[in-house]
């Protein structure tokens, strides 16, 4: 890339990758993940797994998210999904961002964590360019527009 | 040289009007910038408008910016980024969401990509107002540092002139006119989009043209959106200008000191150690109080790099940045490269030694210099940009004649001496004709 229009020709967009570990001695939980409006997983979770998605739009956007359902509540024993990693290009949110999620759950436990334990969403909404979203979460300071 | 390594977008919200009046596109520029840009670096307010020389005047800057082949002028920042220094195309770019370390993304996504187009669609121009200035305000100090030059000390252009190295002081500072400042101003209040005022002399706060300025923006109602930046050689107190400032946006306060060691005071001469260090307290004291930022603004040069680590060390106990617009390159016989490689090794063993005493948690670097959670990484960052050139810079010794023959004179007009300060530099000051 020499110049300016070198980089107008080119294409780029983000890559968004998770891993989601179940914690299942109470039953297996029912987890869907989305990204914008495309499914990465929707089902029973009984082992970890790794979703990517390569193809997010640069530019528009974002709202990802990890719903929970069917968990029984047991005293002693436990139903979970722990996000072990969550990561928008070299972004890493866990564990030292989890404060940018919502959790919206049966609890009304809204503390930061990675670590769902109750039927409900956990989710990021990202309303403009993801990177002009990261200057200003990251502190990067001004942002001249 | 690849696109992400010369692009800056500085030229399409910021300029400088340097202390004769004249505009500049950068308050980084090289003064002996290449004529490549085919620029009229004499544009001046006594000749046309602020907004006509940003939006007009400098359109070939933006154009050979876009193109891929920057003006000569932007080589120090080139020269920082070869250090690993952070430079000003640096820190112009993340002020638009660029990261040279994710370039093309963050380029894409910058709020002001349609303004990139528009000019490369328009041959440069820009209908874009200037947010970021850099405000000269002349020459009027109190202070002859010994790397300073009569355009920027009216005390060094008298001394100078008194001792033979000039044959007459510069004109008179272009905001000690008021018509031309009362013009500066209405041109500066009519502009919606500033956010940065930063100012620098002389020494801003003895310089009327600074608080006439402050009360303008003051009086306009602007204040409240508007950060202010300015440097103050420790020198000098002043509540009056304070309360001005607090009722601005956000302060920037920079305070210029290049050791706090006695080689202070014959470096920044007649700097007394223990007033530095007193109003040195004193503005960290003022600064927290109204959260405003700071940085210790240091020009390190051959007869300072030795003790560069007080600095780092007021600065890493007070959670402090330190930083220098570029490393130093004119007067030439004062660059770090003209030490003697021994002696450079010397202190670059040094330098280096505090930063291993000094270990912090750097995944990448700081851009964003004022960020105060990550001042002691900052500091850290500086110094090893020093031992890097300590290590890799062209030497210069050959210019060591030079630089004791200007000490000679300027210790004749003071009646100091620099061995009373830097023994350890008498044996190749000696060899140079000490």
């Amino acid at each position: 890339m020499n110049r300016f229009s070198d980089l107008l020709d080119s294409k780029h967009s983000i890559t968004f990758v998770i891993s989601l570990t179940p914690v299942i001695a109470a039953g297996v939980p029912t987890v869907t993940v989305q990204a914008n409006q495309q499914v990465l997983f929707s089902g029973e979770l009984d082992h970890a797994v790794r979703l990517e998605i390569t193809e997010l739009d640069l530019l528009q956007p974002l709202a990802i998210s990890v719903a929970i359902s069917n968990k029984h509540y047991h005293a002693e024993q436990e139903t979970a999904v722990i996000v072990e990693s969550f990561k928008l290009d070299e972004f890493e949110f866990v564990p030292s961002h989890t404060h940018l999620f919502e959790y919206t759950n049966d609890h009304n436990n809204s503390q930061p964590t990675n670590y769902l334990g109750f039927n409900g969403v956990w989710s990021l909404t990202i309303d403009r360019p993801f990177y002009q979203w990261l200057h200003q979460v990251t502190g990067q300071g001004w942002l001249i527009d | 040289m690849l696109f992400e390594k010369t692009f800056c977008p500085s030229p399409w919200f910021h300029m400088r009007i340097n202390n004769s009046g004249s505009y500049e596109y950068c308050r980084w520029q090289a003064k002996s910038g290449s004529t490549e840009t085919r620029i009229d670096f004499d544009r001046n307010i006594r000749s046309q408008s602020p907004l006509q020389y940003f939006q007009q005047v400098m359109s070939p800057i933006r154009e050979t910016m876009l193109q891929g082949t920057p003006p000569g002028a932007c080589s120090d920042c080139h020269v920082m980024e070869q250090h690993h220094k952070t430079s000003g195309r640096q820190r112009q770019l993340l002020k638009v969401g660029v990261q040279t370390s994710n370039f093309a993304k963050t380029m894409l996504s910058s709020p002001m990509l349609l303004d990139f187009k528009h000019s490369e669609n328009s041959q440069g121009s820009t209908e874009r107002t200037v947010s970021d200035w850099q405000i000269d305000l002349g020459n009027f100090c109190n202070s002859a540092c010994v790397f300073c030059n009569p355009e920027s000390s009216s005390r060094l252009a008298t001394e100078f002139k008194r001792i033979g190295m000039i044959d007459q002081v510069p004109s008179a500072n272009w905001c000690e006119d008021p018509k031309l400042l009362a013009r500066f101003v209405d041109d500066l209040v009519q502009c919606q989009d500033i956010r940065y005022l930063h100012f620098i002399g002389g020494e801003t706060l003895i310089t009327p043209g600074f608080v006439k300025i402050l009360k303008a923006v003051i009086d306009a109602g602007l204040a409240q959106n508007i950060t202010v930046g300015f440097t103050t050689n420790l020198t000098v107190w002043d509540d009056h200008v304070i309360d001005l400032l607090t009722q601005f946006h956000q302060v920037n306060l920079g305070m210029s000191v290049e050791a706090l060691d006695p080689v202070n005071d014959y470096v920044r001469w007649p700097g007394v150690l223990s007033t530095t260090r007193e109003l040195l307290d004193q503005w960290v004291a003022v600064a927290q109080a109204h959260n405003w930022l700071i940085q210790l603004r240091i020009t390190p040069t051959c007869l300072t790099i030795h003790r560069l680590t007080t600095v780092y060390d007021y600065a890493w106990q007070h959670n402090l940045a330190v930083e220098s617009c570029n490393f130093l390159t004119d007067p030439e016989f004062l660059r770090i490269s003209v030490l003697p490689k021994d002696q450079r090794d010397i202190i670059g063993d040094q330098l280096q030694i505090w930063i291993d005493q000094h270990p912090v948690h750097s995944d990448s670097q700081v851009i964003n210099t004022r960020d105060p959670h990550r001042a002691r990484t900052q500091i850290v960052q500086d110094a090893a940009s020093y031992v890097h050139l300590l290590n890799h810079a062209d030497d210069e010794s050959h210019r060591l004649p030079d630089l004791v023959n200007y000490l000679k004179r300027l210790e004749a007009s003071r009646g100091n001496s620099i061995l009373n300060y830097i023994p350890e530099y008498e044996s190749f000051l000696r060899s140079a004709g000490l």
